[in-house]
Protein backbone atom coordinates (compact mmCIF):
# COMPACT_ATOMS: atom_id res chain seq x y z
CA UNK A 1 0.00 0.00 0.00
CA UNK A 2 1.44 3.43 -0.50
CA UNK A 3 2.90 5.63 2.07
CA UNK A 4 1.30 9.11 2.31
CA UNK A 5 4.13 11.04 1.04
CA UNK A 6 3.28 8.62 -2.68
CA UNK A 7 -0.31 9.45 -2.00
CA UNK A 8 0.53 13.02 -2.25
CA UNK A 9 2.95 12.58 -5.09
CA UNK A 10 0.66 10.86 -6.97
CA UNK A 11 -2.13 13.69 -6.60
CA UNK A 12 0.70 16.14 -7.42
CA UNK A 13 1.17 14.38 -10.83
CA UNK A 14 -2.48 13.84 -11.49
CA UNK A 15 -2.84 17.92 -10.91
CA UNK A 16 0.41 18.07 -13.13
CA UNK A 17 -1.35 15.87 -16.09
CA UNK A 18 -4.70 17.58 -15.59
CA UNK A 19 -2.26 20.94 -16.09
CA UNK A 20 -0.61 19.73 -19.23
CA UNK A 21 -3.85 18.77 -20.85
CA UNK A 22 -5.54 21.94 -20.19
CA UNK A 23 -2.87 24.04 -21.46
CA UNK A 24 -1.72 21.69 -24.27
CA UNK A 25 -5.10 19.46 -26.40
CA UNK A 26 -5.77 22.09 -28.37
CA UNK A 27 -2.02 21.34 -29.56
CA UNK A 28 -2.36 17.26 -29.17
CA UNK A 29 -5.50 17.52 -31.99
CA UNK A 30 -3.49 19.85 -34.52
CA UNK A 31 -2.62 17.98 -37.83
CA UNK A 32 0.03 20.88 -37.99
CA UNK A 33 1.98 20.29 -34.96
CA UNK A 34 2.01 16.18 -35.97
CA UNK A 35 3.53 16.94 -39.13
CA UNK A 36 6.17 19.30 -37.73
CA UNK A 37 7.35 16.40 -35.80
CA UNK A 38 8.51 14.72 -38.75
CA UNK A 39 8.95 17.57 -41.24
CA UNK A 40 11.24 19.64 -38.73
CA UNK A 41 15.06 19.80 -38.63
CA UNK A 42 17.19 18.06 -35.72
CA UNK A 43 18.37 21.50 -35.09
CA UNK A 44 15.33 22.87 -34.71
CA UNK A 45 14.29 19.75 -32.44
CA UNK A 46 17.13 20.17 -30.46
CA UNK A 47 16.57 24.06 -30.09
CA UNK A 48 13.11 23.56 -29.28
CA UNK A 49 14.10 20.90 -26.54
CA UNK A 50 16.57 23.14 -24.96
CA UNK A 51 14.36 26.61 -25.08
CA UNK A 52 11.46 24.74 -23.23
CA UNK A 53 14.18 23.38 -20.64
CA UNK A 54 15.26 26.36 -19.80
CA UNK A 55 11.69 27.59 -19.62
CA UNK A 56 10.41 24.91 -17.17
CA UNK A 57 13.86 25.49 -15.06
CA UNK A 58 13.12 29.50 -14.99
CA UNK A 59 9.76 28.89 -14.34
CA UNK A 60 10.43 26.41 -11.89
CA UNK A 61 13.07 29.35 -10.02
CA UNK A 62 11.00 31.97 -10.26
CA UNK A 63 7.28 31.23 -9.51
CA UNK A 64 6.73 26.92 -8.91
CA UNK A 65 9.13 26.07 -6.22
CA UNK A 66 9.65 27.72 -2.82
CA UNK A 67 12.01 30.74 -2.69
CA UNK A 68 14.73 28.90 -1.33
CA UNK A 69 14.63 25.88 -3.93
CA UNK A 70 18.57 25.04 -5.19
CA UNK A 71 18.97 25.28 -8.36
CA UNK A 72 19.52 21.15 -7.82
CA UNK A 73 16.20 20.99 -7.01
CA UNK A 74 14.96 23.26 -9.63
CA UNK A 75 16.41 20.91 -12.62
CA UNK A 76 15.21 18.10 -11.12
CA UNK A 77 11.72 18.59 -10.46
CA UNK A 78 11.39 19.78 -14.45
CA UNK A 79 13.49 16.58 -15.36
CA UNK A 80 10.39 14.85 -13.57
CA UNK A 81 8.32 17.18 -15.11
CA UNK A 82 9.48 16.14 -18.34
CA UNK A 83 9.19 13.18 -17.68
CA UNK A 84 5.63 13.21 -16.88
CA UNK A 85 5.02 15.06 -20.02
CA UNK A 86 7.05 12.32 -22.14
CA UNK A 87 4.61 9.64 -21.02
CA UNK A 88 1.81 11.34 -21.26
CA UNK A 89 2.23 12.48 -24.61
CA UNK A 90 3.02 9.24 -26.07
CA UNK A 91 0.57 7.50 -23.81
CA UNK A 92 -1.89 9.90 -25.57
CA UNK A 93 -0.99 10.15 -29.20
CA UNK A 94 -1.09 6.18 -29.02
CA UNK A 95 -4.53 6.81 -28.06
CA UNK A 96 -5.73 9.14 -30.71
CA UNK A 97 -3.52 6.95 -32.99
CA UNK A 98 -1.53 9.71 -34.37
CA UNK A 99 1.79 7.12 -33.29
CA UNK A 100 1.96 3.47 -34.09
CA UNK A 101 4.94 1.25 -33.70
CA UNK A 102 4.40 0.58 -37.48
CA UNK A 103 5.87 4.41 -38.12
CA UNK A 104 9.62 5.43 -38.22
CA UNK A 105 11.31 5.52 -35.22
CA UNK A 106 12.17 9.35 -36.64
CA UNK A 107 8.40 10.27 -36.93
CA UNK A 108 7.57 8.96 -33.45
CA UNK A 109 10.25 10.56 -31.43
CA UNK A 110 9.42 13.92 -33.41
CA UNK A 111 5.88 13.89 -32.47
CA UNK A 112 6.46 13.12 -28.89
CA UNK A 113 9.07 16.06 -29.19
CA UNK A 114 6.93 18.87 -30.17
CA UNK A 115 4.13 17.84 -28.37
CA UNK A 116 5.88 17.14 -25.12
CA UNK A 117 7.56 20.00 -24.97
CA UNK A 118 4.35 22.09 -24.25
CA UNK A 119 2.57 19.48 -22.03
CA UNK A 120 5.64 19.67 -19.93
CA UNK A 121 5.17 23.83 -19.17
CA UNK A 122 1.45 22.63 -18.98
CA UNK A 123 2.36 19.90 -16.35
CA UNK A 124 4.42 22.58 -14.26
CA UNK A 125 1.61 25.48 -14.59
CA UNK A 126 -0.64 23.18 -13.68
CA UNK A 127 1.13 21.49 -10.54
CA UNK A 128 1.95 25.28 -9.36
CA UNK A 129 -1.72 27.01 -9.71
CA UNK A 130 -4.41 23.91 -9.45
CA UNK A 131 -3.43 22.87 -6.07
CA UNK A 132 -5.38 24.05 -2.73
CA UNK A 133 -3.71 26.93 -1.00
CA UNK A 134 -3.13 24.82 2.27
CA UNK A 135 -0.93 22.40 0.24
CA UNK A 136 2.65 21.97 2.58
CA UNK A 137 5.95 22.52 0.46
CA UNK A 138 7.42 19.65 -0.43
CA UNK A 139 8.63 18.48 -3.99
CA UNK A 140 6.38 19.51 -6.87
CA UNK A 141 3.91 20.77 -4.75
CA UNK A 142 6.39 23.43 -3.68
CA UNK A 143 4.51 24.83 -6.14
CA UNK A 144 2.12 27.63 -5.70
CA UNK A 145 4.41 29.78 -3.86
CA UNK A 146 2.05 33.24 -3.97
CA UNK A 147 4.78 35.70 -2.53
CA UNK A 148 3.56 39.79 -2.54
CA UNK A 149 6.64 40.91 -3.13
CA UNK A 150 7.25 42.93 -6.47
CA UNK A 151 8.98 40.67 -9.18
CA UNK A 152 12.56 41.44 -10.49
CA UNK A 153 13.45 41.70 -14.10
CA UNK A 154 14.10 38.12 -14.59
CA UNK A 155 11.44 36.66 -13.25
CA UNK A 156 9.00 38.98 -15.27
CA UNK A 157 10.85 38.12 -18.60
CA UNK A 158 9.85 34.28 -17.54
CA UNK A 159 6.81 34.23 -16.54
CA UNK A 160 6.06 36.25 -19.90
CA UNK A 161 8.01 34.28 -22.38
CA UNK A 162 5.94 31.02 -20.65
CA UNK A 163 2.83 32.73 -20.80
CA UNK A 164 3.28 33.54 -24.11
CA UNK A 165 4.41 29.90 -25.37
CA UNK A 166 1.47 28.87 -23.50
CA UNK A 167 -1.09 31.03 -25.14
CA UNK A 168 0.40 31.83 -28.78
CA UNK A 169 2.08 27.97 -29.63
CA UNK A 170 -2.04 26.09 -29.87
CA UNK A 171 -2.03 29.05 -33.16
CA UNK A 172 1.28 29.28 -34.24
CA UNK A 173 1.39 26.14 -36.72
CA UNK A 174 -1.71 27.61 -38.19
CA UNK A 175 -1.99 28.62 -41.53
CA UNK A 176 -4.56 30.82 -41.02
CA UNK A 177 -1.05 33.66 -39.14
CA UNK A 178 0.14 32.96 -42.72
CA UNK A 179 -3.68 34.04 -44.21
CA UNK A 180 -4.05 37.10 -42.20
CA UNK A 181 -0.78 38.10 -42.47
CA UNK A 182 -0.78 37.99 -46.14
CA UNK A 183 -4.28 39.98 -46.03
CA UNK A 184 -2.96 42.50 -43.65
CA UNK A 185 -2.33 46.34 -44.69
CA UNK A 186 0.31 48.16 -43.22
CA UNK A 187 -2.29 50.38 -41.31
CA UNK A 188 -4.06 46.58 -40.08
CA UNK A 189 -0.54 45.83 -38.64
CA UNK A 190 -0.27 49.23 -36.87
CA UNK A 191 -3.65 48.80 -35.61
CA UNK A 192 -2.44 45.38 -34.19
CA UNK A 193 0.43 46.61 -32.69
CA UNK A 194 -1.27 49.44 -30.41
CA UNK A 195 -4.40 46.80 -29.71
CA UNK A 196 -1.51 44.13 -28.36
CA UNK A 197 -0.18 47.35 -26.10
CA UNK A 198 -3.35 48.34 -25.00
CA UNK A 199 -4.33 44.92 -24.43
CA UNK A 200 -1.61 44.55 -21.90
CA UNK A 201 -1.95 47.85 -20.45
CA UNK A 202 -5.34 46.80 -19.95
CA UNK A 203 -4.13 43.54 -17.81
CA UNK A 204 -1.71 44.55 -16.04
CA UNK A 205 -2.76 48.16 -14.88
CA UNK A 206 -6.33 48.73 -15.65
CA UNK A 207 -9.04 46.10 -14.69
CA UNK A 208 -7.83 44.96 -10.93
CA UNK A 209 -6.30 41.56 -12.41
CA UNK A 210 -5.83 39.15 -10.23
CA UNK A 211 -1.66 39.31 -8.77
CA UNK A 212 -1.34 42.78 -10.41
CA UNK A 213 -1.52 44.49 -7.58
CA UNK A 214 2.15 43.93 -6.99
CA UNK A 215 3.02 46.22 -9.49
CA UNK A 216 2.92 49.97 -8.75
CA UNK A 217 1.56 52.67 -11.11
CA UNK A 218 4.55 54.97 -12.42
CA UNK A 219 4.76 56.08 -15.94
CA UNK A 220 8.53 54.26 -16.14
CA UNK A 221 7.15 50.94 -14.43
CA UNK A 222 4.24 50.76 -16.41
CA UNK A 223 5.92 51.10 -19.58
CA UNK A 224 8.75 49.11 -18.56
CA UNK A 225 6.17 45.99 -17.99
CA UNK A 226 4.22 46.23 -21.13
CA UNK A 227 7.65 46.62 -23.17
CA UNK A 228 8.37 43.58 -21.43
CA UNK A 229 5.19 41.93 -22.20
CA UNK A 230 5.23 43.15 -25.93
CA UNK A 231 8.97 42.40 -26.23
CA UNK A 232 8.42 38.44 -24.97
CA UNK A 233 5.31 38.21 -27.41
CA UNK A 234 7.09 39.58 -29.98
CA UNK A 235 10.40 37.24 -28.87
CA UNK A 236 8.29 34.08 -28.81
CA UNK A 237 5.96 34.59 -31.78
CA UNK A 238 9.20 34.45 -34.12
CA UNK A 239 10.63 31.70 -32.34
CA UNK A 240 7.77 29.44 -32.63
CA UNK A 241 7.26 30.92 -36.64
CA UNK A 242 11.27 29.75 -37.18
CA UNK A 243 10.28 26.53 -35.75
CA UNK A 244 7.23 25.58 -37.61
CA UNK A 245 8.74 26.46 -40.87
CA UNK A 246 7.25 29.79 -41.27
CA UNK A 247 9.87 32.37 -41.44
CA UNK A 248 13.26 32.04 -42.14
CA UNK A 249 14.96 29.09 -43.80
CA UNK A 250 13.92 29.85 -47.46
CA UNK A 251 9.97 30.09 -46.02
CA UNK A 252 9.51 32.60 -48.53
CA UNK A 253 7.54 36.12 -48.14
CA UNK A 254 10.96 37.96 -47.04
CA UNK A 255 11.39 40.27 -44.07
CA UNK A 256 7.49 42.05 -44.43
CA UNK A 257 5.83 38.82 -44.50
CA UNK A 258 8.29 37.78 -41.16
CA UNK A 259 6.83 40.37 -39.42
CA UNK A 260 3.59 40.60 -40.13
CA UNK A 261 3.10 37.16 -39.06
CA UNK A 262 5.05 37.77 -35.98
CA UNK A 263 2.93 40.89 -35.21
CA UNK A 264 -0.11 38.70 -36.28
CA UNK A 265 0.86 35.87 -33.60
CA UNK A 266 1.86 38.47 -31.04
CA UNK A 267 -2.00 39.50 -30.24
CA UNK A 268 -2.42 36.22 -28.44
CA UNK A 269 1.60 36.38 -27.48
CA UNK A 270 0.67 39.51 -25.71
CA UNK A 271 -2.43 37.88 -24.13
CA UNK A 272 -0.60 35.35 -22.67
CA UNK A 273 2.49 36.97 -21.49
CA UNK A 274 0.29 40.13 -19.67
CA UNK A 275 -2.60 37.70 -18.18
CA UNK A 276 -1.07 34.82 -18.88
CA UNK A 277 1.96 35.79 -16.28
CA UNK A 278 -0.34 37.07 -13.66
CA UNK A 279 -2.51 33.78 -13.79
CA UNK A 280 0.34 31.43 -13.34
CA UNK A 281 2.63 33.94 -11.25
CA UNK B 1 20.43 28.14 9.79
CA UNK B 2 19.16 24.81 9.23
CA UNK B 3 19.54 24.01 5.68
CA UNK B 4 16.52 22.10 4.26
CA UNK B 5 17.48 19.18 2.06
CA UNK B 6 14.46 17.35 0.28
CA UNK B 7 13.84 13.89 0.64
CA UNK B 8 12.25 12.54 -2.46
CA UNK B 9 9.92 9.10 -2.29
CA UNK B 10 10.42 6.44 -4.66
CA UNK B 11 7.66 7.25 -7.29
CA UNK B 12 9.55 10.84 -7.80
CA UNK B 13 13.00 9.01 -8.06
CA UNK B 14 11.65 6.93 -11.05
CA UNK B 15 10.14 9.74 -12.75
CA UNK B 16 13.12 11.88 -12.15
CA UNK B 17 15.09 9.07 -13.88
CA UNK B 18 12.86 8.49 -16.56
CA UNK B 19 12.55 12.43 -17.28
CA UNK B 20 16.47 12.39 -17.28
CA UNK B 21 17.39 9.03 -19.68
CA UNK B 22 14.32 9.63 -22.33
CA UNK B 23 15.97 13.31 -22.48
CA UNK B 24 19.35 12.47 -22.74
CA UNK B 25 18.54 9.77 -25.19
CA UNK B 26 16.64 12.30 -27.32
CA UNK B 27 19.34 15.25 -26.89
CA UNK B 28 21.84 11.89 -28.19
CA UNK B 29 19.55 10.84 -31.01
CA UNK B 30 18.81 14.31 -31.96
CA UNK B 31 22.80 15.32 -32.12
CA UNK B 32 23.85 11.99 -34.05
CA UNK B 33 21.57 13.05 -36.44
CA UNK B 34 22.73 16.57 -36.67
CA UNK B 35 26.51 15.66 -37.12
CA UNK B 36 25.94 12.55 -39.05
CA UNK B 37 24.19 14.98 -41.96
CA UNK B 38 23.76 12.38 -44.41
CA UNK B 39 20.06 12.48 -44.73
CA UNK B 40 19.15 11.37 -48.52
CA UNK B 41 16.00 13.37 -50.13
CA UNK B 42 12.66 11.78 -50.74
CA UNK B 43 12.56 8.72 -52.51
CA UNK B 44 9.09 6.95 -53.30
CA UNK B 45 8.50 3.64 -54.31
CA UNK B 46 4.93 2.43 -55.48
CA UNK B 47 3.27 -0.39 -55.94
CA UNK B 48 0.45 -1.17 -57.30
CA UNK B 49 -1.77 -4.19 -56.94
CA UNK B 50 -5.15 -5.02 -59.26
CA UNK B 51 -8.06 -5.68 -56.61
CA UNK B 52 -10.47 -8.56 -58.13
CA UNK B 53 -12.22 -8.67 -54.79
CA UNK B 54 -13.56 -5.07 -55.11
CA UNK B 55 -16.31 -4.45 -57.94
CA UNK B 56 -14.81 -2.09 -61.13
CA UNK B 57 -11.70 -2.30 -62.36
CA UNK B 58 -9.71 -0.99 -58.90
CA UNK B 59 -6.35 -1.07 -57.91
CA UNK B 60 -4.91 -0.35 -54.52
CA UNK B 61 -1.44 1.61 -54.55
CA UNK B 62 0.99 1.92 -52.12
CA UNK B 63 3.95 4.76 -52.03
CA UNK B 64 6.71 3.89 -49.76
CA UNK B 65 8.91 6.43 -48.61
CA UNK B 66 12.41 5.11 -48.56
CA UNK B 67 14.24 8.11 -48.34
CA UNK B 68 15.34 9.94 -44.96
CA UNK B 69 13.18 13.35 -45.50
CA UNK B 70 9.48 13.68 -45.75
CA UNK B 71 7.95 14.49 -49.16
CA UNK B 72 5.33 17.04 -49.03
CA UNK B 73 2.65 17.74 -51.19
CA UNK B 74 3.15 14.15 -53.22
CA UNK B 75 1.22 13.54 -56.38
CA UNK B 76 1.23 10.33 -58.59
CA UNK B 77 -0.07 9.92 -61.75
CA UNK B 78 -1.17 7.04 -63.10
CA UNK B 79 -1.96 5.60 -67.10
CA UNK B 80 -3.90 2.72 -67.79
CA UNK B 81 -2.86 1.14 -70.92
CA UNK B 82 -4.82 -1.24 -73.01
CA UNK B 83 -3.18 -3.17 -76.15
CA UNK B 84 -0.67 -0.86 -76.04
CA UNK B 85 -2.55 2.51 -75.90
CA UNK B 86 -3.31 5.10 -73.25
CA UNK B 87 -6.90 4.92 -72.17
CA UNK B 88 -7.59 6.68 -68.88
CA UNK B 89 -5.74 8.68 -66.64
CA UNK B 90 -5.73 8.93 -62.76
CA UNK B 91 -3.79 10.80 -60.16
CA UNK B 92 -3.21 10.28 -56.47
CA UNK B 93 -2.66 13.37 -53.73
CA UNK B 94 -1.16 13.17 -50.83
CA UNK B 95 -0.35 15.68 -48.48
CA UNK B 96 2.56 13.81 -46.79
CA UNK B 97 4.42 10.79 -46.54
CA UNK B 98 7.16 11.26 -43.93
CA UNK B 99 10.61 9.21 -44.31
CA UNK B 100 10.84 5.17 -43.63
CA UNK B 101 6.61 5.20 -43.95
CA UNK B 102 3.81 4.54 -46.43
CA UNK B 103 0.31 5.58 -47.96
CA UNK B 104 -2.10 3.49 -49.17
CA UNK B 105 -4.46 4.67 -52.00
CA UNK B 106 -7.44 3.23 -54.28
CA UNK B 107 -8.02 4.04 -57.85
CA UNK B 108 -10.73 2.88 -59.66
CA UNK B 109 -11.28 2.89 -63.74
CA UNK B 110 -14.14 3.60 -65.17
CA UNK B 111 -13.13 1.16 -68.63
CA UNK B 112 -13.66 -2.71 -67.78
CA UNK B 113 -10.72 -4.69 -67.22
CA UNK B 114 -8.95 -6.51 -69.79
CA UNK B 115 -6.25 -9.27 -70.04
CA UNK B 116 -3.83 -6.98 -71.52
CA UNK B 117 -4.54 -4.15 -69.14
CA UNK B 118 -1.53 -2.21 -67.58
CA UNK B 119 -1.22 0.52 -65.06
CA UNK B 120 1.73 3.17 -65.41
CA UNK B 121 3.16 5.31 -63.49
CA UNK B 122 3.58 8.26 -65.41
CA UNK B 123 4.94 10.70 -63.43
CA UNK B 124 5.93 11.29 -59.53
CA UNK B 125 6.02 14.61 -58.21
CA UNK B 126 6.64 16.13 -54.14
CA UNK B 127 8.23 18.82 -52.55
CA UNK B 128 10.42 18.51 -49.78
CA UNK B 129 9.59 20.46 -46.84
CA UNK B 130 11.51 23.82 -45.74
Amino acid sequence: MPKEQEVKTIKEYGRGIIGGFLFSLPLLYTMELWWIGFIASPEKLLAFEAVTFLLLIGYNKYAGMREDATYGEVVRESLEELGLAFTITFLFLLLINKISFGMSFDEIIGKIIVESMIVAIGISVGTAQLGQQNESDSGMANKGNKNEKKPGPAQLWTLSLCGAVLFSSSVAPTEEIVHIAMVSTNIHLIFMVLLSLLLSFTILYYSDFKNSKTMERGIKEMALHIMISYVAALITSSILLWFFGRIGGGAGGGFGMALAQTIVLSIPGVIGASAGRLLIK
Amino acid sequence: MVEKSKKYNPLEKSTFFVGLLILSALTGYLVHQLIANDKTPPRLLVTIEHQSSVPGNGYKVEIENTGDTTAEEVQVKLGLYQNGEQVETATLNIQLIPAKSRETGWVFFGKARVTSDSLIVTSKTFLEPI
